[in-house]
């Protein structure tokens, strides 16, 4: 009995002697750890190409989830913690604030030139953007946009719907013609989600809403508005018809699904549609063309934030930089069809062969707007989804909906 | 030497109590203590504020809370009847001498090994707008258009409710059928010679028998189906309209998502108290019965 928990205790002590000796620290290169997107040969190849550049730094790549959610846990949980395992990360473009007011994020102005600086397109660089300061280097971007079917637009002699007036009138036009049941004007995401917030929030802002919180950090979320948002999107489900009435069922692949059977004249989607729509199994390949929303579109996409927790900050915005540049942001584009965050990929003189569709998407990013630079808007969000959701599935009148919402973010923020 | 013994005996349940005591004793006081503090990841540099039961306060007159407890009990309790009565058909099925027996017995665990959150995926298309179900309807005359099931409050209820019991009846009905294979034949045996027939064999031995296994088979179901978690998020995310929300669901996106610990400690221990008062109605039956 005694040699068993002798041994036991041998054991332990053996435990505890490997695992306090990576904690000591000898001289050489400085080891920096990145929580990067879980595109593994893709960060691995860029990470090997910035060790070539830069000897004297070792990058530790350590996989996020992959769900968006459990990414934000991960994340969270060591910066709560105050770890200093984690020195530079990629994030969610609807997140800096969290981590911006709980002062885990070091602002990067120090390391960026105004060349550099001027290099991002504007709206993808304002997602990490709080009171002038820069907290994040964007190397992926998205947004919400509108989607159309460019072959029966000109069949009607119509142009691209500036509002959604002009979408629920050019639909209804496009549906009397073809006169095809199967045929629906607008699509979105409508089950409950973050996209279906995203969505709700280009409608309350094309109906005039301002931003959630305003400069001096106010919330200033116009609840009117999102009342006529959401008869908006009520009465195009079922009053106008130009939805599916089981839109609230909607999820990425179906609505998809059903935009590449030809079912869909207009939709909300995000960048990634573009491929989808126009890939080989989809039947309207070639004419579903893409457009910016009617005044704004939600902007989405990843950047690289450096923890204010990490020992090796310089070392972590170098990386940060390399990660986000554009040879990174090329072989990104090229391995897993990330969209670059650069103006220089979407200049018709210098968007590289090959990648000639990027051209569109300008349009599109350039009227990004941020979802809400408010600490509080992932819990504000949730409470849009669920609002929505009711709505879209005829649960709740759009003014009980927007008393709950209101009820609901007080809550939150109260 | 009895002390030896003793002493013995307590060097090696350390280990397993250790480790109780390690991930989950410490974790449990440590919400429970979080649960009395405004405290916000948002508000990281603030630190903790004590306020007491303020955040119980909010709980009870949280409307949303109350939609997400009442669905959470509803939810539990139609899955785990359903369980346990198509659970122990099965294991009364299993317990029948065909050939084959084996690679049934192994088959219908099949459900209950996988992720919860790939069987919520798999349902999630089966139910979709262009899913298995409504594609199999559309073949009948009468359907013209597909039907939204997770675009509905009660269907999609009912949705989650058939991929949980699909999920889960396996696991009822293999702990059922040990119960059943201890139970000696000879009662049955007698009985006949008694007269006694087969459903009064059921309610009058079976039953009797299994019942210890039985409750605690309900228990382990019950404390797990109100945490349930990953099969709806992956199915609804909670939707339409909240309505698919749990406890669980709406505990975690409160103290990860919204960063609001205090709040989210909160709901976590209200479900905690929940779970511990059906354990102690379950542990003392059990033990009622025993004696």
């Amino acid at each position: 009995m005694r040699k068993a928990i002798l041994v036991i205790m041998i054991m332990l002590a053996a435990c505890s002697v490997f695992a306090g000796g990576s904690s000591e620290k000898k001289d050489g290169p400085v080891t920096i750890t990145y929580y990067g997107r879980p595109d593994v040969e893709l960060e691995r190849e860029i990470i090997a190409s910035f060790e070539a550049e830069n000897p004297g730094i070792k990058v530790n790549y350590v996989e996020l989830p992959s769900s968006s959610n459990d990414r934000l846990k991960t994340i969270q949980t060591v910066l709560q913690s105050q770890g200093t395992e984690m020195d530079v990360f990629a994030g969610d473009a609807c997140w800096p604030a969290i981590f911006i007011s709980a002062g885990w994020v070091e602002p990067l102005d120090d390391y960026i030139t105004p060349e550099v600086r001027g290099g991002y397109i504007d709206t993808m660089l304002s997602a990490y953007t709080v009171n002038g300061r820069t907290y994040g280097l964007p190397f992926m971007a998205d947004v919400c946009a509108l989607y159309y079917r460019d072959d029966l637009l000109s069949k009607y002699g119509l142009t691209v719907p500036q509002t959604y007036d002009e979408i629920l009138e050019y639909s209804k036009i496009i549906m009397e013609g073809e006169a095809d049941p199967n045929l629906y004007g607008w699509g979105y995401i409508g089950v409950q989600n973050e996209t279906l917030a995203c969505c709700f929030l280009s409608i309350y802002w094309a109906l005039g809403g301002p931003d959630m919180v305003n400069e001096d950090g106010e919330f200033t979320f116009d609840y009117g508005i999102a009342e006529k948002a959401l008869e908006l999107m009520r009465s195009y489900s079922f009053g106008e018809g130009i939805s599916p009435a089981a839109i609230g069922s909607f999820d990425t692949t179906t609505l998809r699904n059903n935009v590449m059977a030809g079912n869909i004249v207009f939709d909300t989607d995000w960048l990634s549609g573009y491929a989808k729509y126009n890939g080989d199994s989809s039947s309207v390949k070639g004419s579903m063309k893409i457009a910016a929303l009617p005044t704004n579109g939600a902007i989405g996409g990843w950047g690289l934030m450096v923890s204010a927790y990490s020992e090796h900050k310089e070392a972590a915005a170098k990386f940060a930089l390399y990660r986000s540049s554009y040879e990174s942001q090329m072989k990104a584009l090229e391995m897993v069809d990330q969209v670059p965050t650069l103006n220089v990929f979407y200049d018709p003189e210098t968007v590289p062969a090959g990648y000639e569709y990027l051209v569109d998407f300008l349009a599109p990013l350039s009227v990004a707007r941020p979802r809400g630079i408010t600490p509080f808007y992932a819990a504000i969000s949730s409470r849009i989804q669920i609002e929505a959701s009711a709505v879209i599935c005829d649960m709740k009148t759009p003014a009980e909906a927007v008393k709950d919402l209101e009820a609901g973010i007080n809550s939150v923020i109260g | 030497m009895k002390r030896r013994k003793e002493v013995r005996g307590y060097l090696l349940l350390a280990p397993a109590a250790l480790l109780i005591c390690v991930l989950i004793l410490i974790p449990t006081i440590e919400t429970i203590y979080c649960s009395f503090f405004n405290y916000r990841t948002q508000m990281a540099a603030l630190g903790m504020k004590f306020i007491g039961l303020e955040n119980y306060v909010k709980v009870f007159s949280d409307s949303f809370f109350w939609d997400t407890f009442w669905w959470t009990i509803v939810f539990t309790a139609v899955t785990v009847a359903l369980e346990l009565v198509i659970g122990m058909l099965l294991a009364l099925l299993m317990t029948k001498k065909i050939p084959g027996q084996g690679l049934i017995r192994a088959v219908v665990l099949v459900p209950w090994a996988m992720p919860a959150i790939v069987a919520g995926i798999i349902w999630s298309q089966i139910f979709a707008y262009n899913g298995f179900i409504n594609n199999l309807l559309s073949a009948l005359p009468f359907v013209q258009e597909n039907y939204p099931w997770l675009g509905n409050e009660s269907s999609a209820k009912v949705a989650v409710m058939i991929a949980d019991i699909w999920k889960n009846t396996p696991y009822m009905s293999l702990l059922l059928l040990s119960g059943l294979l201890t139970i000696n034949k000879e009662y049955y045996e007698a009985a006949t010679i008694d007269g006694a027939g087969r459903w009064r064999q059921f309610w009058s031995i079976t039953v009797p028998l299994v019942r210890p296994t039985m409750m605690v088979t309900i228990l382990f179901r019950i404390i797990s189906a109100m945490r349930v978690y990953d099969l709806i998020v992956a199915m609804t995310n909670g939707g339409p309209g909240g309505s698919t929300t749990t406890v669980s669901m709406y505990a975690i996106s409160t103290y990860f998502t919204y960063g609001n610990i205090g709040y989210g400690s909160a709901l976590s221990v209200m479900l905690l108290l929940v779970s511990v008062v059906i354990s102690l109605f379950f542990v003392d039956s059990l033990k009622s019965r025993v004696r």
